[in-house]
């Protein structure tokens, strides 16, 4: 509780010192978020303003305005270029009559540097997408989002989750499609509830929960413990131990729809594990096919029974 | 539970006014900010130089934005046949009116005053009685402020028969009482684990200042899921619980960002989750009765139980077959009554630091550290049965549990840009959690004695409880005895690993490149757990377990409009945890996209997944893999016409050698190789899910104002399994699941739109059914909407 109190007081103290920092995106007091339209602009090498870009690229200057990039305006003292903040100065490019060769072309260069333009701004936020599987795999920001001719507002996105995924994991929807998933195609849950496409630490660009567990647990909040009596493969190994987590044709999204086969395949005689075994007349499989869980019923862990039945 | 509920609040109350103290000092702390800072007045709109004209001010809220506005108002038609209860469970969607979409957005235009937001976007999707519905919010206002927010519903159902049903076909057995006749017992038609709950997810997030060097971030995220669910308890036999459970978890987030220099920056972060378990269970399925009229539940799986201590001495359960309800053989094990509160309160407090800096053009590092200190309570356990349970009437466990999980993660990661053409990445990652529990439970049990006056072992349903508290006898009843224990456990399970993963990458050319890398991981497992029968623990050995990976990638570029994609992983682990865990691991991946326009595509992926753990030292001898190959096309050159396609073809498979109990009636078999007489029976248990996938879809402007689609979608799994029951069949693992589906859309005029949509639910499962219900239905659902947009 003190350690808590002590970083939450660091926390709350930290906007006083930005108080007596003085910064540079300031507020000239008419400000909008529509595309600034200064009729002096900055003289800047290099730089012709945004409303040079619109005499010939009007169609993507009128859609600039709901652009969230168009808070670029309000930086650097109200003077912040918009277009040119990441296809750099256009003065070679209007001199050379629109010559392509003289601006940066997201489509014109390669996925490192189209990558490096936006994590100029973006890095902070998406700090493991360099080294992620995505960048390895040569997939760009703009593979993915799109500036001028996005299909999502929010995310800038060239289509709409899944289906912007599946175009390239097209191993994943049929995943989907099994009788029992989760409800991904039907809109409830996007990919990007369980992965982080930016990169994480973790395999498979999964995402965790703050206390360090599978981010299953975010919904699934009952089975994250801790509990007095855990069953350990469940935090050591992970969910995916016994559960397919895209989709499966068992139920529960089972990786093996005979519950018993499943448990089996670590209760099992083993001298080398010590995951006991089932004994006794109980556990009989020749005269009682109840399922191990209709006794087992608490099988992610419980606070009063060793084995798991309450 | 009133009562427990509100002891509970008193425990966490300092708790809870702190969280609603920091947040309160957070806004105070933000608003004397902004007052410093002069942001959040009122600013004439346009950014020229023009002098500010007085009278734009005066224009009205609705005049100073540039509003869009659309509603899709109708409803669903649906009419199913066979299986409602799988219909419910894969589709559930039904007849009624639906507020199909809803959207609001509205943008700030250079006129009046913007004063909360310069864009505010709503939608609605699904409300009125879809199994699903949301609710996304955004707004903005320049660079004071961004706000995301969404709301989301799921009505789960869940009523997959054959899951732990114990799949007793109608038997008949004749009643133990002369003239008792004969009874049938009915099947389980539903699954005893059935559930229909409703999970509501709420998320929250504010940035302020967002493009400043110093951002603030709060967010907020409540979920809830309650309903009606099933479940069940082991007391001598198999009773069935009826749920009602209640979860609830609020998370707290806090975190400011600072761009300290160029290209770099730090992150405080303080996220507070609470988790509230209030689930509650009782007793249901009272469908018999004792000779004295009491009615009791005799377990969902009685048959298979006949032979079982429980109904020792007894051909069958069933006394007399003639009364309504049926009466039970006081003797046998039942339940007359149960009940279950432990509610659960759990807190993770996490502490997080983070850094990321490109500060130098060719290093860029990020890195966090995380710390969490969380605790479970379970102050009152209070577990009633009252019933019969060997020799047990009744049996009462109260208790506390306390569990903490105390969590230290840190991971590093960094790129150096060595030469134009290589770079070296590097990532390590530490964690260590620890989950130490203490449980202290009391278990109280009476038992009876026959109301014959049999032995002391033996006990009737018909015994009345013995009143008095324990431990005492009722005088003169020497048979009745009443007995207390208390148990106290302390338990420990805990992971600490390392991973080191360093890769180097050549950029060959900018067509090809190709990267080769090493992956380190060790983790240490550290459990104790309970001695059954005894107030110990004991303490396993450490396992530790180290694992190396080798990593190959490509990438292949043969021209701006081709990718391909090769990624090779192997790895090697000198143990594992589990049986399953694999030991060795071989993943290859080929991906391959072919763009020629902007407008189509064609994308196929190979993915082979092989894993296995088997030793002839160990015993195990463990299998599986994953094998697909898929591919998809689209061509939608425009909004006017468009087809796709995809096809998938998946093999997943699994194979484990069991050992286990399996003693039909008769000589008892000789242990198999590798077995001991305790788990003799020896199967290689497997599981085999070939699956083909495969859709089409396709639309298209018909006429100046008519657009339809058109589209089909299959997934069909030809599985096959050890059935460890020979009465349960493959069920989903050999089914068939259709959805075709078309829409039209009238252009009636400028705004209006009238739809229609209709769409298929063919679900089979073939050809062995069981001896449940068949689970196959077709379902059509027509969907009619009138979309308005101003």
């Amino acid at each position: 509780m003190r350690r808590l109190s002590s970083s939450l007081t660091l926390l709350l103290l930290l906007p006083v010192f930005w108080m007596a920092v003085p910064i540079n995106a300031a507020s000239p007091k008419n400000q909008t978020a529509t595309v600034a339209t200064t009729t002096n602009p900055p003289a800047a090498s290099g730089y012709v303003g945004a409303e040079t870009c619109a005499l010939c690229h009007a169609v993507q200057a009128d859609k600039f305005g709901n652009n969230p990039h168009s808070k670029l305006a309000l930086m650097h003292g109200g003077k912040g270029v918009t277009c040119e903040s990441c296809h750099g100065p256009g003065q070679a490019h209007v001199d050379g009559g629109g010559d392509i060769t003289k601006i940066f072309s997201f489509t014109k260069v390669g996925t490192k540097e189209a990558s490096a333009k936006c994590l100029t701004c973006h890095a902070d936020v998406h700090p493991n997408f360099e080294r992620s599987p995505h960048a390895e795999a040569a997939v760009s920001c703009t593979s993915c989002h799109s500036i001028h001719a996005s299909v999502t507002e929010a995310s800038l996105l060239k289509a709409e989750q899944p289906k912007l995924c599946y175009q390239c994991h097209t191993q994943i929807k049929p995943q989907f499609a099994q009788p029992f998933h989760h409800k991904v195609d039907e809109g409830l849950l996007k990919c990007s509830d369980c992965h982080d496409v930016h990169g994480t630490f973790e395999k498979h660009n999964l995402q965790s929960t703050a206390e360090g567990n599978m981010v299953c647990t975010k919904c699934h909040v009952e089975t994250a413990g801790p509990f007095v009596y855990e069953h350990p493969p469940v935090k050591t190994e992970g969910c995916t131990s016994c559960h397919s987590p895209h989709g499966s044709p068992n139920p529960r999204l089972l990786n093996i729809g005979n519950m018993n086969a499943l448990c089996l395949q670590c209760h099992t005689q083993n001298s080398l594990f010590t995951a006991a075994g089932p004994v006794g007349p109980s556990h009989n499989q020749a005269a009682k096919y109840v399922a191990c869980t209709s006794c087992h019923t608490q099988i992610h862990g419980s606070n009063a029974s060793n084995v798991f039945f309450r | 539970m009133n009562n427990i509920e509100f002891q509970i609040e008193q425990e966490t109350p300092r708790r809870g006014v702190l969280v609603v103290f920091i947040l309160i000092l957070s806004v105070i702390a933000l608003l004397l900010a902004l007052a410093v800072n002069g942001i959040g007045e009122e600013v004439p709109a346009e950014t020229s130089t023009s002098t500010p004209d007085t009278t734009q001010n005066k224009v009205s809220f609705e005049k100073s934005y540039a509003t869009h506005e659309s509603y899709d108002l109708g409803g669903h038609i649906a009419s199913t046949y066979g299986s409602g209860a799988m219909y419910d469970t894969l589709v559930n969607l039904h007849t009624g009116p639906r507020l199909l979409n809803s959207t609001l957005q509205m943008n700030a235009l250079p006129v009046g005053q913007h004063i909360f937001f310069d864009s505010l976007f709503i939608s609605n999707n699904g409300y009125g009685g879809d199994p699903n519905d949301s609710t996304v919010m955004r707004a903005s206002k320049g660079k004071l402020y961004d706000f995301q927010g969404m709301f989301r519903r799921d009505r789960q159902y869940f009523d997959y028969d054959l899951l732990g049903n114990p799949l007793i076909t109608p038997v008949s057995v004749t009643a133990t009482a002369a003239g008792g006749g004969t009874y049938i017992y009915p099947n389980v038609t539903t699954a005893p684990h059935l559930f229909n709950t409703v999970r509501r997810m709420t998320d929250i997030d504010f940035t302020f200042f967002p493009v400043s060097k110093f951002h603030v971030r709060t967010g907020y995220s409540k979920n809830i899921m309650q309903g009606p669910s099933y479940s069940s308890m082991h007391e001598g036999t198999e009773g069935l619980l009826l749920q009602s459970w209640r979860t609830s978890t609020d998370e707290l987030r806090l975190g400011v960002d600072w761009k300290v220099v160029r290209r770099t920056t730090v992150t405080l972060e303080e996220h507070v989750t609470h988790f509230k378990g209030n689930t509650t269970d009782q007793l249901a399925g009272l469908n018999y009765q004792l000779t004295n009229g009491v009615p009791v539940s005799i377990g969902f799986d009685a048959v298979t139980n006949n032979t079982a201590p429980v109904c020792t001495g007894y051909a069958s359960y069933i006394n007399n077959a003639t009364t309504k309800p049926p009466t039970v053989n006081a003797d046998c094990s039942t339940f007359q009554s149960y009940i279950r509160n432990q509610a659960t309160r759990t807190i993770f407090p996490t502490e997080e630091f983070r850094f990321q800096t490109a500060y130098w053009e060719k290093l860029q590092m990020n890195g966090r550290v995380m710390y969490t200190g969380g605790n479970s309570n379970m102050p009152n356990l209070y577990d009633y049965f009252n019933g019969l349970s060997g020799t047990n009437r009744q049996i009462i466990i109260t208790g506390n549990a306390n569990a903490e999980r105390i969590d230290v993660t840190g991971d590093y990661g960094m790129i150096w840009q060595v030469t134009k053409h290589i770079a070296i990445t590097n990532q390590y990652d530490f964690a260590d959690w620890r989950q130490p529990g203490t449980g202290s439970l009391t278990t109280a049990t009476w038992a009876g004695a026959n109301a014959a006056g049999a032995t002391a072992t033996s006990s009737s349903n018909l015994t009345p409880i013995n009143p008095l508290p324990y431990p005492s006898v009722v005088a003169g009843d020497a048979n009745m005895t009443a007995a207390a224990s208390t148990a106290v456990t302390s338990n420990y399970l805990g992971m600490k690993s390392e991973t080191d993963t360093t890769l180097v990458n050549w950029q060959a050319s900018p067509k090809a490149s190709v990267s080769i890398g090493y992956r380190y991981r060790v983790r240490n497992i550290n459990v104790t757990f309970p001695v059954a029968g005894l107030n110990t623990t004991a303490v396993r050995p450490v396992v530790k377990i180290n694992e190396n990976t080798a990593l190959l990638g490509a990438v292949i570029q043969p021209n701006s409009q081709w990718k391909i994609n090769a990624n090779f992983e192997g790895s090697y682990a000198d143990k594992s945890y589990t049986q399953i865990s694999p030991r060795q691991s071989i993943h290859y991946q080929l991906r391959s996209r072919y763009k020629p326009a902007k407008w189509a595509y064609i994308s196929g992926t190979i993915n082979d997944l092989e894993r296995r753990d088997s030793s002839i030292v160990s015993g195990v001898v463990h299998y599986d893999h994953s094998r697909s190959a898929t591919m998809t096309a689209d061509i939608t050159p425009n909004e006017r016409y468009g087809i796709n396609a995809s096809y998938g073809y998946s093999d997943v498979y699994s194979s484990t050698n069991e050992c286990y109990l399996y003693l039909p009636t008769g000589t008892a078999p000789a242990a198999a190789t590798g077995c001991t007489t305790a788990y003799p029976q020896l199967v290689e248990a497997y599981i085999d899910e070939p699956t083909q996938y495969g859709d089409f879809g396709a639309y298209g402007t018909v006429l100046k104002k008519l657009r339809a689609d058109v589209g089909y979608r299959i997934s069909s799994v030809s599985g096959n399994t050890t059935l460890l029951n020979p009465v349960e069949p493959l069920g989903a693992l050999d089914s068939q699941y259709q959805t075709p589906y078309a829409k039209v859309a009238w252009a009636v005029s400028k705004d209006w739109i009238y739809r229609t949509e209709w769409n298929y639910y063919g679900y089979g499962e073939g050809p062995i059914i069981g001896p449940t219900a068949a689970r196959t239905f077709h379902g059509n659902v027509y969907t009619l909407s009138m979309h308005y947009e101003f």
